[in-house]
């Protein structure tokens, strides 16, 4: 594009940019139709963000029909973050750019979710199902609105068990040969983990629980060395197994209850 | 390294005790990958597994507690352990 008569910028309007990393390069010739000995040359790294609302850009004045979320996050443990990631569209679908100081956000149950200016939204108290806080953005330009419902998730226990130690809410007891509970690391990739443990039971227990009515747990659950699964030879014999392991809720019901095997 | 008898290499099976039957390592996210060798009478060999395992449940009270229970068949070389702990409510 030629330089503007009597000025020293100028734009140009990229439409439909594919999301993700891009680089624009622009190069400067002397004269207007675009030849002569180059004079000067640059690049810029610029990323567009499908996802959240982070892509910085003028709006170009293309009407969008709809706001539209996606699967960026959409629930939370109370007092982290996390953000509804949308696409603005126009009526044929395509993406729409738009200023981010456009949008509105806000939650229908600031006592259970908060979102602040740039959608991000914080859990404050346990929610899900029907009173689960919808979070509504809206472009004040166009009026366009949509909605998301927020699960809000009270994180009860989290461990990698990395810091070494076994925490105080774990227990044991033994079921036959046993060792004390013990962190170890793998000797590939130097994963800690609490174990090798042997016959017996590990107990995590949590008290002064908030409110809920359901539960989920969720591990990696390590099995070493000469497992035989249901058992030898022939296939049920007590020689080598049943090798059994189980997840139970203390006074309530099994989860898991199997048996497993390493010999391929 | 978790060494001891040598044992016959065979072809047990795990199963969702006592339901059906499924070949060794059915439904591991990783197989042989933490390092862990065991001694057979054809040499050593890794054998280690990792299940990443999630449950959800229906449960109101102010504690909870939960039993993860090992009853293998042999004390000395059959091995567990657990990592990434994460419970939540709602």
């Amino acid at each position: 594009m030629a330089r503007p008569a009597g000025a020293n910028t100028t734009s140009i309007t990229f439409n439909n940019v594919a999301i993700g990393s891009l680089t624009l390069n622009a190069t400067a010739f002397p004269n207007s139709n675009g030849t002569g000995t180059a004079q000067a040359k640059g690049s810029a790294p610029v990323y567009r963000d499908g996802q959240c609302n982070r892509f910085r850009h003028r709006h170009h004045g293309q009407h969008h029909h709809a706001v539209e979320f996606n699967a960026c996050r959409s629930d939370g443990s109370g007092g982290s973050d996390a953000s509804p990631g949308g696409d603005r569209r126009d009526a044929a679908g395509n993406i729409v750019l738009l200023s981010s100081q456009k949008l509105q956000w806000v939650s229908s149950d600031t006592a259970r979710a908060a979102v602040d200016s740039a959608g991000i939204v914080t859990g404050v108290a346990i929610a899900s199902g029907v009173s689960a806080p919808q979070i509504t953005v809206t472009d004040t330009e166009s009026g366009k609105s949509a909605s998301i419902g927020v699960t809000v998730a009270a994180l009860l226990y989290n461990s990698t068990f990395e810091s070494g130690t076994v925490d105080s809410v774990w227990t044991t007891v033994s079921l036959g040969t046993s060792v004390p509970l013990h962190i170890e690391a793998t000797p590939i990739g130097d994963r800690h983990f609490l174990g090798q443990l042997l016959q017996q039971k590990a107990i995590l227990t949590l008290n002064n629980l908030s409110a809920h009515s359901a539960v989920t747990v969720t591990f990696d659950l390590f099995i070493i060395s000469t497992w035989d699964g249901n058992g030898g030879v022939p296939p049920g014999s007590s020689v080598w197994g049943p090798d059994i392991w189980q997840l139970q809720v203390a006074g309530s019901q099994t989860l898991l209850n199997t048996t497993f095997s390493n010999w391929q | 390294m978790t060494t001891c008898f040598p044992k016959p290499r065979r072809r047990p099976i795990r199963t969702t005790f006592p339901g059906g039957v499924h070949p060794a390592q059915t439904g591991a996210t990783e197989k042989n990958t933490l390092g862990y060798t065991f001694t057979t009478s054809t040499g050593p060999a890794v054998v280690d597994s990792v299940y990443h395992l999630t449950y959800t449940f229906a449960h109101s009270s102010s504690s909870l507690e939960l039993d993860f229970n090992s009853l293998q068949n042999e004390g000395a070389n059959e091995f567990w352990g657990l990592d990434n702990v994460k419970v939540t409510a709602n």
